[in-house]
């Protein structure tokens, strides 16, 4: 399954003025573009995400209260094991995928 | 983490506040098990005793002082042992219980200065805590004893197994702003002990349309699972205190509330409520009034600005009534009521009861009476009478010397005790009143008395006396303030320093006032300290003599025998004696004591005044009626002058010294051998020429 889009970097209360309107862009593009293999979720590589803080995890879960409100789902796949470790730590998982097995994403 | 300047600077700020509380809850702690030890198990005492503990082991943890926090943590294990009586209060456990408080005291006074324990008290440390923890854990089977290194935030020591948290976390918008990271704080928290059952609430974050990205809607809940305390747990959000609202609650490993909650469940741990809390926790235990707190030199301030005020309030009623308007003179003497009433008022906001002063020696007498082998009572009356504060802090340690004194060669041992047919338990009292414009301290005991012939040995080996003269009784029990003069045989630490009994008179004196002693063999001695009441502004008798002003203290004067012609002898000291209803009365004459070039009017006024149990006579021309009078000291050159203890400007700027009642007294009374003031020639002159009037 092909993640439409790829998360890298920096998601800490540093960069997330500048990740919110990209953000933005994902989720409107989304709508009207009207992705057909998976409609209903937004699967997005967070294998390269080097460093996250809380708020950049509360972006994620303002991403996905977004989409749930559209019901859609957002989904990391292959998330790194920086923001694995954070979204344990603050009790989050709903946008995580549950197995990051390796074929699962070829990128 | 990252820390926030302005967390560190309003802890530092906070802090000399911090360190005040600390000492008077320690004072508090003291005062509690000195009344515990006569009525041990009374459990309200108890459960004071822990609270102040608790407060301080709390406010500490705020304020990071991990010593200070790790040894109150077994003190206040001792306690809760005790408060749930599973032990009893014994002696024994009181003196540990001292011992550990003063090491309070000590951390905290070190953590306030920033310097590390000396070895030595460091050695005492730990030797109190493995004493405490033993104690603690003595008689009870649940507890095994923590033997932690201490400095570091040790664990609880009485909860080997760990106990469960349920944590409650809601930070605030701004905590991202203020740089601090929750991920990084609970990963601390998380180092405390494991944590379970998290819940993050989701649904306070916004849409990622209409989210402030810089502002934190998060919260958390979960449980804890560690050996920590709850003042640890507080301490780990220490830094985001400002910015979030943290609940903990003891509960069951599944979060559950227990039954038995933690005193205080709701915590709002922002330092200035945290601190605030304590203090109204205080004002329940010890304290009951609540106060302002001022500091000193801003009051000083105030009182000085009215010491001119009153001169200068006086300069403007004195030239009003140069002008002979009516209303501008009354305008005037409305001000001056007013102004009277303030310095009354403000007088009074430095006026603390000497009680507190007092209460600090129950310690001492117990300690000292212990290593002394004596058995001692102290027994403590009119602790309500009120001092100024300046005064109060200075009379402590002459009161210290005395009561000391008193322990060690005052009171005897009970054998000696019953051997002369005395009860076994020597009684020391401490006693505080009010007289005319003087405080009078009194410590008296009821031990053996002045050894008169040991005095006289050690004063004819001393020089003090010529080898083989005997002065009169009253002149040996002088001699105790003679400086150098020390009766111990052995030196102890208790007296027989070298700091003697002179100090203690040097002292008093600085403060205005007196020190006599009485002392009966066999039944006892009593000292007494006279002191002026305040060191600023008194209410004055003006009298003059030819150009000359002088000022008598207002609650001195008994009476005033006006336009008396003056018929009696005068000597060269200006002494003179006149009939008061039928009683003779010494009189002292101004004019020729003091040699003032001036003739003697035909008719004169004497003005009785009270000095302790005498009364004498001043001897004056005009009376010049009541004068509010600020007390400026005296110069070098007249600080020798004998009866006067300050000088104070009058309305017109002219001066006028004030007289220091008790010493004029001295002059009034028999002539002394010792100190015969040698008259000069112009006042035996007028003195002479008085004669003949």
């Amino acid at each position: 399954m092909q993640t439409e889009q790829s998360l890298s970097g920096e998601l800490t209360i540093y960069t997330v003025a500048e990740m919110q309107p990209r953000f933005m862009e994902w989720v409107t593009q989304r709508a009207s573009t009207d992705s057909s293999d998976a409609p209903n979720v937004l699967r997005i590589d967070a294998s390269e995400v080097s460093e996250v803080d809380a708020a950049g995890i509360q972006l994620l879960i303002g991403m996905s209260r977004y989409l749930a409100a559209r019901d859609e789902q957002l989904l990391l796949v292959n998330a790194s094991q920086r923001l694995l470790g954070a979204c344990e730590m603050l009790g989050v998982k709903s946008f995580l995928e549950t197995t990051t097995s390796g074929d699962e994403n070829g990128h | 983490m990252d820390t926030e300047p302005t967390d560190d600077d309003l802890i530092e700020e906070m802090l000399p506040a911090f360190i005040e509380e600390a000492n008077e809850q320690s004072d508090a702690l003291e005062q509690l098990l000195l009344e515990l030890e006569s009525a041990p198990g009374d459990s309200s005492l108890l459960d004071a005793l822990f609270r102040c503990a608790h407060t301080i082991k709390g406010s500490a943890g705020v304020f990071g002082l991990d010593n200070v926090v790790s040894f109150t943590h077994h003190v206040e294990a001792l306690l809760q042992r005790l408060r749930e009586g599973h032990l009893h209060l014994n002696p024994e456990l009181n003196t540990l219980l001292l011992r550990s408080n003063d090491m309070i005291r000590q951390l905290v006074k070190q953590a306030s200065r920033k310097v590390a324990l000396e070895d030595d008290q460091s050695n005492e440390r730990d030797a109190l805590v493995s004493h405490l923890v033993k104690a603690a854990g003595k008689s009870s089977p649940v507890v095994q004893a923590h033997n932690e290194p201490v400095g570091s935030v040790a664990p609880d020591a009485p909860n080997t197994s760990a106990q469960h948290w349920q944590i409650n976390v809601r930070f605030g918008a701004d905590t991202f702003r203020h740089g601090i990271d929750p991920l990084t704080l609970l990963d601390y928290v998380a180092g405390l002990g494991k944590i379970d059952h998290l819940s993050t609430s989701l649904d306070d974050v916004p849409m990622l349309d209409t989210m402030d990205v810089e502002s934190c809607y998060l919260s958390f809940d979960f449980v804890l699972e560690s050996n920590a305390t709850k003042d640890m747990i507080q301490q780990a959000f220490k830094f985001a205190i400002d910015d979030c609202a943290l609940k903990i609650h003891a509960s069951n490993a599944d979060g559950s509330p227990l039954v038995e909650a933690t005193p205080e469940d709701d915590t709002q741990p922002q330092p200035e409520l945290v601190l605030q809390k304590q203090r109204q926790r205080s004002t329940s235990t010890g304290d009951e009034n609540a106060f302002i707190r001022v500091q000193a030199d801003r009051l000083d301030e105030v009182i000085n600005l009215l010491g001119e005020l009153v001169i200068a309030g006086a300069g403007a009623s004195l030239v009003a009534r140069q002008t002979r308007q009516r209303t501008l003179v009354e305008a005037n003497q409305q001000v001056m009521r007013l102004i009277e009433s303030i310095r009354n008022s403000t007088l009074k906001l430095r006026m603390v009861p000497i009680g507190d002063t007092f209460a600090r020696f129950k310690r001492v007498v117990r300690d000292t009476a212990t290593e002394l082998g004596k058995d001692v009572t102290l027994e403590i009356v009119g602790g309500d009478t009120e001092l100024d504060k300046a005064m109060v802090e200075r009379i402590a340690d002459p009161l210290m010397h005395l009561v000391r004194n008193a322990l060690d060669h005052g009171l005897e041992t009970p054998e000696q005790r019953q051997a002369t047919g005395k009860p076994a338990q020597g009684k020391l009292t401490l006693s505080a009143c009010h007289e005319s414009s003087n405080i009078l301290i009194r410590i008296s005991d009821d031990g053996r008395g002045i050894q008169r012939d040991k005095v006289l040995a050690r004063a004819w080996e001393r020089g003090l006396l010529e080898a083989g003269v005997t002065p009169p009784d009253d002149d040996i029990h002088q001699l105790i303030f003679a400086p150098g003069f020390s009766t111990a045989e052995a030196v102890t630490n208790l007296s027989g320093r070298g700091v003697g009994m002179d100090v203690v008179r040097s002292n008093v004196e600085a403060m205005r006032g007196t020190v006599s002693i009485t002392s009966e063999p066999g039944k006892g001695s009593c000292m007494e300290i006279r002191l002026p009441l305040t060191l600023a502004i008194i209410d004055g008798f003006l009298v003059g003599v030819g150009n000359s002003k002088f000022i008598l203290p207002l609650e001195s004067v008994v009476e005033v025998i006006a336009n008396r012609s003056v018929a009696t002898t005068v000597d060269s000291h200006g002494r003179c004696c006149v009939e008061l209803r039928g009683e003779v009365l010494p009189v002292v004459n101004l004019r020729t004591l003091y040699a003032l070039d001036s003739p003697q009017p035909e008719r004169s006024s004497v003005v009785v005044v009270r000095s302790g149990m005498r009364r004498f006579g001043v001897l004056v021309d005009a009376l010049l009626g009541q004068h509010q009078t600020v007390i400026k000291p005296l110069g070098l050159m007249l600080r020798s002058l004998r009866g006067v203890s300050g000088s104070s400007i009058l309305g017109t700027g002219e001066v006028a010294l004030i007289f220091d009642t008790p010493s004029l007294g001295q002059l009034a009374a028999q002539p002394r051998t010792v100190t015969a003031r040698k008259p000069r020639s112009d006042g035996l002159a007028s003195s002479i020429a008085h004669n003949h009037l």
